[in-house]
């Protein structure tokens, strides 16, 4: 084979041309690794440099709680080194029902997953009860429903309509009832399936009980899905320790307490609450929030169905000593609404108070109890105890 | 090499542009790749990428033996050179190399577009519940500081440390950083490329500062990157060095700490790089779509809906191999969960890049396979041509498939 | 020279196939005594009525044929079974395909118990689990009825070695597993007509037999018709008070009912599907366990017909006279036919059956099989050929069976595709027919333009050898997935990219490996002629046939680099559609990268005159290991090929692949310093 090289032509002409040559390639590649931005060294060296970098973002990335202690923010709590621990901070609320013959009890494989039964004779029919903040709003969700079994969306008139069951001993339930063929996320398309659900909200959380699989187990087990919905409660918190101890709050939250003889005293269910606390009717909510005092009070007195109050009236409220400072009291009556309520329930009182925690940013602590007139009335002792033994960990 | 050119100059531009350095190249490519590709079983993809493509020198593994061999970036930066003097500059440029340069212009191309990738696209994903929304992505990889004003809680304005400007403190080193909208500086030290936080009692000689009772402890690189968590002390220097807070910051649980300065509460936290999408993005269903009988999935996709600032909305099918394309994003139907045999909300995982050379391999494989066609019908018919010419005679050697090595070898016989 | 050369090595070939024919040796037979004998053979009509039905399986619909085919690979290594002469049965000697395989557990169970279909790669399995056999080779063929002793034990380290992760395994941990499923395998067969009837019960009441009337003295009745009638044993149970002593004696009356459908149920998760649905809608079919399942949703008479759809019931009921038939051929003939008749109309109702005789055929065809025959017959016909001159009509043969096997294999990929809908490759083992295809042709084209007699021994030989690995390999997926057209995951389900970057790649590498075959010829060939020459210059003639086919090699070799160059950046470009990047280095990616970057290395350093024919005929040696890395190994790297029975071997062949070209080069290179480079004049090198 001929073997003959470009080189022969190129040292046949001038080294001239080589270095211009040269020159151009050099020019193109210190052009283009410019032109592309491309840093090859490792960015910021030496003892001082500046933030350059900025972006606009719609919201913040996370909430941020001013003096919040180490242990807390990197979410180890009293268990040291251990990651898994760490991340794995189950927003359960446990629930208790009524006996379920015929249905096996799963360990809940979601964060939000706090039920989890299977139908023994046909595992694809799954019952499951998930609570957290709302996304969307009951319309959305039932169409989401209906969607699942190739249903046509409801309007908010013909969802208005649907029936309603009794879900968590009071609350009134929208009843979703939709078949055709399902899509189970774990097992095959059932062709002949539904969806048999319920979505209440109340103030804490949006509860989703959902019964899937074929539509003939839906159609038999239906009556005991709603007697199911019924004797649905809220638990205990098994892991976090009797109620009775005066621990002072939970490893979780900022703020200490003691909770009060004869009060249940259950975890957060969502990142803005602390805790609730529960006897009989009435129900005592603790909460970290940012704002001012006013529109806190009239967020309450809308959810009674009264009047905004005016500046003067705000500033005329009673306060009651609370962590070092004046808590301020709101008390009313009438039929109550919660954010997340359908429809109001009569006759109810709410007792209220704001305190804005000192030297910590204008965080505030709202304590809020709401239940039946009289029932509230007969806890006014008690709430003032667990306002005044309110206090922020570690101070 | 009959003539051997007489000046340095000319003789560092010849080496450059010599088959020699070709195959020595290629050669070392061809190590590297294999030889990454078998650390990879140990090291994972990201580090072996670093180690053997995103450096200047590696040390490389081969069985038992170690040796270094140039990294990519001399490797690709000779190569670069090497093709534009060998191939495009002086090869000797007749109808027969025609086909041949086309090809090595196609290679140029691809390579300018890895460059520009290389050092502009961003890659990250976006996970979304069905009903739950977005308008920015999140890196696999790279990690960033982050700083904004604690109250504020709609429009925040972030100020970004990229990982890169502190990845190199090592024990004692510090690095200060300043700006002028923040009254306090951040003086950045000890960065873990994977750690845990420790507690100090019960845990023997700290090995490193101890802030409230913990202290951060380095862990070995995971072989998937997904799964380090990233780890930084940090100081805040408020009203002109008089006030000085430590602790540290734990990727894994990106909670920011607050500082108080200048009579306000600033956010810090260490988390994984995010960008901005130019609109956000809503699913609304995620269908994942089984072989019959069985749980693997034959396709699965997503509904989402595309919400621009202005409010307009969109509805878009984002599916397996049928990405979305705006804004200089690419959107692709990544993952979804839960896994297969769990039960759970679905939510969907999109992966989002962001490639200013996208389009580059289409262009480049185009212009490599017009190059190579090119060359091999030009060889095709002259073969014609001499075959018909030499007819009567017996052509019994030679074989119809040379004629693309023909056309190749053309390049040097000229 | 060559011929001479030729002449030396032919002989010595014919010698080995001789031998090789003659392997197969005499094992000792044992009778065997079945109260119900098979008398006859099969017939033919029952045989393929049988194979036509159709069965949903692993995501698709398929016939029973190869269902069943793959149970018999999976147990037995290979698609057949000759029942020694000896064994006392009416039908000794016969040859048994995988359906008539399949109909004797179905309907002679007791005499299939006895069939020796269960390959032992390892007589140190049966160590393990308690057994010891006489004059037996370590690896050999048992029954089931021989490992029915060792099953307990054979069971309870299955379980332990499932425990373990995959890799972990030690081989006879692998081979326990393997033998485990294939004894599960013919329990399911067993299984498939035995979950069709239910028994009454010991006694059955006056009621009870007057609800199924069919019930003969077995006392057996299909389970079709138990379903059919539930709603009436429903009523019964309503009528009666719970906990009353009448609904203890019901509770007696419907046990034998009662253990019959749950052990039906519990087969469900096993069972193939056989039952279609009437709705068009719906895509998943029922096995008789489903249908069974279904029952538990029935409350009465009036959802009866919503839970089973119209003639459901009844084809189960069809079904379950295959069982009912007890052992009588001909009703369990009659039986087949009406059944097959009847889930073939379900299925063809709803457009499900379209594909199913193609792919029966293409199974009974055994188009590689034949092939690999046509290729083997045609490399010894040009051996021969080239012995003498005498038999160089031989070449005639040679090219006869080539073409034969080239238009098989062809033809068996076409059909893959016709039925798959899809292009011709997707799988590791479609990759293996494609690029031995491209391969061979790529050799007979060379083959007809050169003349060089090399292009047609060289294509039978991969031909052949390519369809040894193909059938090899399928034995793998037997194992493994049970099929070798199941369904591909989410991101290969396009048939856009399958037609154009997984072809051309793999024509990247069918070329890659024609080279390195075509290397070794070279390389061999100038060594034997240096060799001979002792230092003299190579006559005129040999020079200019090692020129040619070097000129050949160099050829295949840009070749393949067009197609790797292309396909490597078209997957580039497809990963950048799908994922979103166009380079992850992937070991796959990685691996056709090496080809690329590999080939490109030979066509440079030929340009830059420092490798010539010899080098490059070397390289190209060295190539093949290249491409076997991005063919084979790197599936090894990540995930790792599961390593049941068969294949224990793929990383231990490839590592003895690698040991031999490490060891060819070395030879070639001390050969080229002793033989070729002393010469100095050779105008090949």
């Amino acid at each position: 084979m001929k073997q003959t090289e470009g080189t022969t032509r190129a040292s046949a002409r001038s080294g001239r041309s080589t270095a211009i040559g040269l020159g151009v390639l050099a020019l193109g590649v210190s052009g283009l690794v410019h032109l592309s931005g491309l840093d090859l060294g490792s960015g910021a060296s030496g003892p001082v440099a500046m933030i350059e970098a900025t972006r606009m973002a719609s919201a913040a990335a996370y909430p941020a709680v001013p003096g919040l202690p180490l242990a807390e923010r990197i979410g180890v709590g009293e268990k040291p080194s251990a990651p898994q621990q760490a991340q794995a901070r189950p927003d359960v609320i446990p629930f208790v029902f009524c006996d379920m013959p015929g249905w096996t009890a799963r360990p809940p494989v979601a964060p939000f997953r706090h039920v989890n039964l299977s139908f023994d004779a046909d595992p694809r029919a799954e019952l499951t009860v998930a609570a957290y903040e709302d996304r969307g709003g009951l319309e959305a969700n039932v169409n989401r429903w209906r969607g699942q079994v190739g249903a046509a969306p409801l309007s908010s008139d013909q969802i208005a309509a649907l029936p309603v069951v009794q879900v968590l001993g009071n609350g009134e339930a929208t009843l979703v009832e939709a078949y055709g063929p399902f899509q189970g996320m774990r097992g095959g398309r059932i062709e002949e399936g539904g969806v048999l659900g319920a979505i209440v909200s109340n103030e804490r959380f949006t509860l989703f009980a959902k019964f899937t699989g074929p539509e003939a187990v839906l159609t038999a087990e239906r009556d005991r899905f709603i007697e199911f919905l019924g004797s649905l409660r809220p638990g205990q918190a098994p892991s976090r320790g009797s109620s009775a101890s005066p621990s002072a709050g939970d490893a979780e939250s900022i703020l200490t307490w003691t909770t009060p003889d004869g009060w249940s005293d259950e975890a957060p269910t969502s990142r803005f609450r602390e805790r609730t606390f529960r006897r009989g009717g009435v129900e005592i909510s603790l909460s970290l929030a940012r704002g001012a005092v006013k529109p806190n009070v009239n967020r309450w007195a809308g959810e009674l169905q009264m009047q905004p109050l005016d500046d003067d009236a705000v500033a005329a409220l009673p306060t009651l000593p609370s962590m070092g400072t004046d808590a301020v009291i709101f008390e009313g009556v009438g039929p109550y609404k919660g954010m997340r309520d359908s429809s109001a329930r009569a006759d109810q009182r709410m007792l209220a108070a704001i305190v804005t925690i000192p030297d910590a940013g204008g965080t505030i602590a709202t304590l809020k109890a709401v239940g039946p007139s009289a029932e509230v009335g007969a806890s006014r002792a008690d709430f003032a105890a667990l306002l005044s033994s309110l206090g922020v960990r570690g101070r | 090499m009959a003539k051997k050119p007489t000046t340095l100059l000319g003789r560092i531009y010849a080496t450059l542009g010599s088959y020699w350095l070709a195959v020595a190249l290629l050669v070392n490519l061809f190590l590297l790749t294999w030889l990454g590709t078998l650390e990879q079983v140990d090291k994972g993809i990201h580090r072996v990428q670093e180690e053997y493509f995103e450096s200047w020198w590696v040390l490389a593994k081969a069985g038992p033996v170690r040796m270094w061999l140039p990294g990519g970036y001399i490797t690709m930066g000779l190569f670069t050179m090497n093709l534009l003097i060998g191939g495009l500059v002086r090869i000797r440029k007749t109808r027969r190399t025609a086909g041949v340069i086309v090809a090595h212009i196609g290679i140029a191309l691809m390579m300018v577009g890895g460059l520009i990738e290389h050092a502009t696209s961003k890659y990250g994903r976006v996970l979304l519940f069905e009903g739950q929304s977005d308008d920015q992505f999140e890196e696999y990889a790279g990690w960033e500081l982050v700083i904004w004003d604690a109250s504020e809680r709609t429009g925040v304005t972030e100020y970004l440390i990229p990982e890169e400007d502190f990845d190199d403190l090592e024990g004692d080193d510090q690095r200060r950083f300043e700006r002028d909208e923040l009254p306090f500086d951040l003086v950045l030290s000890r960065f873990f490329h994977n750690c845990q936080p420790r507690r100090a009692v019960g845990s023997g000689i700290p090995t490193a500062p101890v802030v409230e009772d913990y202290f951060l402890e380095a862990l070995p690189r995971e072989i998937e990157e997904e799964r380090d968590f990233r780890g930084l002390y940090v100081a805040a220097v408020t009203e002109g060095g008089a006030e000085v807070v430590e602790t540290f910051l734990w990727g894994r649980r990106p909670i920011p700490w607050t500082v108080e300065a200048g009579g306000r509460d600033w956010a810090v936290a260490l988390r994984r790089k995010v960008h901005s999408m130019p609109f956000s993005l809503r699913l609304e269903k995620f269908t994942k779509d089984d072989h019959p009988g069985m749980t693997m999935a034959r396709s699965f996709s997503s509904d989402v809906t595309k919400i621009f600032p202005d409010g307009t909305e969109e509805a878009v099918h984002i599916r397996m191999n049928e990405p979305l394309r705006d804004g200089g994003l690419v959107v692709y139907q990544a993952s979804y969960g839960p896994p297969e045999g769990q039960s759970g909300e679905p939510y969907s995982v999109l992966a989002v890049s962001r490639n200013p050379s996208d389009r580059m391999p289409w262009i480049a494989v185009s212009v490599i396979a017009l190059g190579l066609a090119l060359a091999m019908f030009d060889r095709l018919f002259e073969f014609i041509k001499r075959e018909r010419g030499k007819r009567d005679r017996a052509a019994s050697s030679g074989s119809g498939k040379t004629k693309v090595a023909d056309a190749v070898r053309e390049e040097a016989v000229a | 020279m060559i011929d001479r050369l030729i002449r030396g090595v032919a002989p010595l070939v014919c010698v080995l196939s001789a031998l090789l024919l003659a392997g197969c040796s005499k094992r000792p037979v044992t009778e065997v005594e079945v109260e119900q004998a098979r008398a006859e053979r099969w017939s033919d009509d029952v045989v393929e009525a049988f194979a036509a039905i159709p069965v949903q399986d692993r995501g698709r619909v398929k016939p029973m044929g190869t269902y069943v085919g793959f149970r018999m690979l999976a147990a037995n290594g290979k698609r057949k079974h000759t029942i020694p002469e000896g064994t006392g049965l009416p039908t000794d000697g016969e040859r048994l395909d995988p359906v008539r395989w399949a109909l004797d557990v179905i309907v002679f169970p007791e005499q299939a118990r006895h069939y020796e279909v269960f390959l032992v790669n390892d007589s140190a399995v049966l160590e393990q689990i308690g057994l010891s056999f006489e004059g037996r080779k370590r690896r050999d063929r048992y029954s089931y009825a021989q490992l029915e002793p060792g099953r307990d034990e054979l069971e309870r380290r299955a379980s332990a070695a499932r425990a373990k992760d995959s890799k972990a395994r030690s081989r006879i941990e692998s081979q326990i597993l393997a033998l485990q499923q294939a004894l599960f395998g013919f329990d399911l067969l067993r299984a498939i007509a035995a979950t069709s009837t239910i028994s009454l019960g010991e006694e059955p009441s006056g009621r009870l037999v007057e609800l199924f009337p069919e019930a003969e003295d077995g006392g057996r009745v299909s389970l079709g018709h138990a379903l059919e009638r539930w709603p009436t044993i429903l009523e019964w149970v309503q009528s009666t008070e719970r906990g009353s002593p009448e609904a203890e004696a019901l509770l007696g009356e419907l046990a034998g009912l009662d253990a019959g459908v749950s052990r039906v149920i519990s087969a469900a998760p096993f069972l193939p599907a056989i039952v279609a649905p009437a709705d068009p809608g719906a895509e998943a079919w029922s096995n008789l366990g489903d249908l069974a399942l279904r029952m538990k949703s029935v409350t009465g008479a009036s959802d009866h017909a919503s839970v089973y759809d119209a003639g459901e019931l009844e084809a189960a009921t069809v079904f379950g006279r295959i069982q009912l038939s007890e052992g009588d051929q001909r009703a369990a003939g009659e039986a087949i036919l009406a059944a097959s008749e009847s889930l073939v109309a379900r299925a063809s109702a709803r457009g499900d059956y379209g594909d199913v005789p193609l792919e029966a055929s293409y199974y009974k065809a055994d188009y590689f099989y034949r092939a690999l025959t046509l290729f083997l017959l045609g490399f010894l016909a040009v051996v021969i050929s080239w012995m003498t001159s005498r038999f160089a009509k031989m070449r005639l043969i040679g090219w006869g069976a080539g073409i034969g096997g080239l238009l098989l294999v062809s033809a068996g990929v076409t059909v893959r595709c016709l039925l798959l809908d899809r292009p011709p490759v997707a799988t590791l083992y479609e990759t293996i027919l494609f690029i031995t295809a491209v391969a061979v042709l790529v050799c007979f084209v060379m083959e007809r333009m050169t003349k060089h007699q090399v292009g047609l021994a060289v294509g039978l030989a991969i031909g052949a050898a390519g369809m040894f690995l193909a059938s090899r390999y399928e034995l793998h997926e037997a194992a493994t997935q049970g099929d070798t057209m199941g369904g591909l995951v989410a991101v290969l389900n396009t048939n856009f990219w399958l037609a154009t970057h997984v072809v051309t790649v793999t024509m990247g590498y069918s070329a890659g490996l024609l080279a390195a075959v075509l290397g070794h010829v070279w390389v061999v060939r100038r060594l034997v002629a240096g060799f001979k020459a002792r230092g003299e210059a190579l006559s005129s003639e040999q020079r200019a046939s090692l020129n040619s086919l070097g000129k050949m090699i160099y050829g295949v070799i840009c070749f393949g680099l067009l197609f790797s160059v292309v396909g490597t950046i078209l997957g580039g470009v497809w990963a950048n559609d799908s994922w979103g990047r166009f380079w992850g280095w992937d070991p796959k990616e990685n691996g056709a990268l090496m080809i690329v970057l590999y080939e490109l290395a030979i066509v440079h350093a030929r340009l830059g005159g420092y490798v010539k024919h010899f080098g490059i005929a070397t390289m190209a040696v060295l190539g093949g290991a290249v491409v076997a890395f991005s063919w084979w190994h790197v599936n090894l790297l990540g995930v790792g090929l599961h390593s049941y029975g068969f294949t224990d071997g793929v990383a231990g062949v490839l590592r003895s692949y690698y040991t031999f070209v490490a060891v060819f080069v070395l030879l070639s290179l001390v050969g080229y310093m002793a033989f070729v480079r002393p010469s100095r004049k050779p105008v090949v090198a």
